[in-house]
């Protein structure tokens, strides 16, 4: 029992000597690894600083590079935009002069109505020339009437005077004749006179119905052409 | 080229335009009815009025007896005043009488067509009546209109078109008041 204790003590005595080298020799293992580590780490924000710089300098040069055609757009796109504007200005004038131009075409055919009226005051001319010859041929016609009377009358008188009369009664039947047809054509020129008034009243009429159309037609072109003027003149624009 | 709903169109609006002009207010039936020539015969006034468009022409001719009927038919109207001149105060009641019907068609048209124009009206003997179915046209249509059973008057349409004309037209029915509450 003795023997076996001071074996143990022996065998104890030389493995704790063993197993405490083992502890220092793996201890000084990690210390190394955290040695290395922490001057591993000391050293890595320097070279991040490095690569910051790198990346600084790229992007300045993007950047410039990027001003630098950005500058050029702009002042492509700013001539571009002067020149449509050039031209802007340039159609403005000249629609602004085509319908000041259409607006006096207007204002000039406006006095067409001048013309109308004339032609009016030329209708009422005719008309009352046609009654004119209307009363004439009323005149003609009420001496027809009488002539008749005096021809029958003569007839009469040329019978009652018998064979002296027989020449007389032959010129009285001759005017008989004449006075019947002098009736027939003074009641067809009557019937001429009306035919020619309607034909004068429609006729003109017919132009100044067709004129007022035509004056209604200008008035809706002059009120669009005023709304063109003032499309692009910004302002409105008088009658 | 003028079409059978123009024609009936026509017709209708002539009706409506003769009503407007010789309805009155008061109790007067106007019975107008489709007749044989355009004859209304001696001793009336013609009054003639044209509508022209750049298709066609219409001519309305309405004759008015010179006659005591007429003249209380125009008073009862309120168009024919006590004047000086009662020969111009007849010529100018009747004038106004067919301005208003013609006016009426010319309105109506002017639904159809956008260019139209109206002239004003001529007073012409009524024997230039016959003479007016001798007139270019493509259609024509005469009427007989009673007035309170008596005051017969003449109107004849006629109407000139050189391009085709076509398009349906019915008078808006007038809106009925009877029976409705007044609200406040």
């Amino acid at each position: 029992m003795v023997l076996v204790g001071g074996l143990l003590l022996g065998a104890l005595a030389m493995l704790v000597p063993l197993l405490r080298a083992r502890a220092d020799a793996r201890l000084q293992n990690q210390l190394r690894c955290r040695l290395e580590e922490t001057v591993a780490a000391r050293r890595r924000p320097e070279d991040l600083k490095a690569e910051l710089d790198a990346a600084q300098a790229r992007f300045r040069l993007q950047a410039e590079e990027m001003r630098h055609r950005w500058q050029e757009a702009g002042r492509a796109s700013e001539d571009r935009l002067n020149a449509t504007l050039e031209h802007s200005r340039g159609m403005r004038t000249r629609v602004r002069g085509h319908a000041g131009e259409l607006a006096d075409a207007i204002r000039e055919l406006h006095r067409a109505e001048v013309t109308f009226d004339r032609w009016n005051t030329d209708m009422k001319m005719l008309l009352e020339h046609n009654r004119g010859m209307h009363h004439k041929n009323d005149e003609f016609s009420t001496i027809v009437r009488q002539m008749v009377i005096v021809a029958l009358n003569a007839s009469i008188e040329a019978a009652r005077a018998g064979g002296i009369g027989r020449g007389f009664a032959i010129v009285a039947n001759e005017m008989r004749d004449l006075s019947a047809r002098a009736e027939a054509l003074s009641g067809d020129y009557r019937r001429t006179l009306h035919e020619n008034d309607l034909i004068t009243a429609v006729t003109f009429q017919d132009m100044q119905a067709s004129g007022r159309m035509i004056m209604g037609a200008l008035r809706g072109l002059d009120l669009t052409n005023r709304k063109s003027l003032e499309s692009v003149s910004g302002e409105a624009v008088a009658a | 080229m003028i079409g059978l709903q123009a024609r009936r169109s026509l017709d209708r609006m002539l009706e409506h335009g003769l009503r407007n002009a010789l309805e009155d207010p008061g109790t007067r039936a106007v019975d107008i009815a489709p007749c044989d020539g355009f004859n209304p015969g001696r001793g009336a006034r013609l009054v003639l009025l044209m509508i022209a468009s750049h298709g066609f022409r219409v001519v309305i001719a309405i004759a008015f007896p010179d006659t005591p009927p007429t003249h209380a038919l125009l008073a009862a109207l309120g168009r024919l005043p006590d004047a000086e001149d009662p020969a111009a105060a007849f010529h100018d009641a009747i004038a106004e009488t067919g301005n208003m019907c013609c006016g009426t068609l010319n309105r109506e048209l002017g639904r159809f067509h956008t260019h139209t124009g109206m002239s004003t009206p001529y007073v012409i003997d009524s024997g230039s009546a016959p003479h007016v179915a001798g007139l270019r046209h493509g259609y024509s249509r005469n009427l007989r209109i009673g007035i309170g059973g008596g005051t017969w008057l003449h109107a004849s349409l006629t109407v000139d078109a050189h391009e085709p004309m076509d398009f349906d037209w019915a008078p808006e029915p007038s809106p009925e008041t009877a029976g409705e509450l007044e609200l406040f």
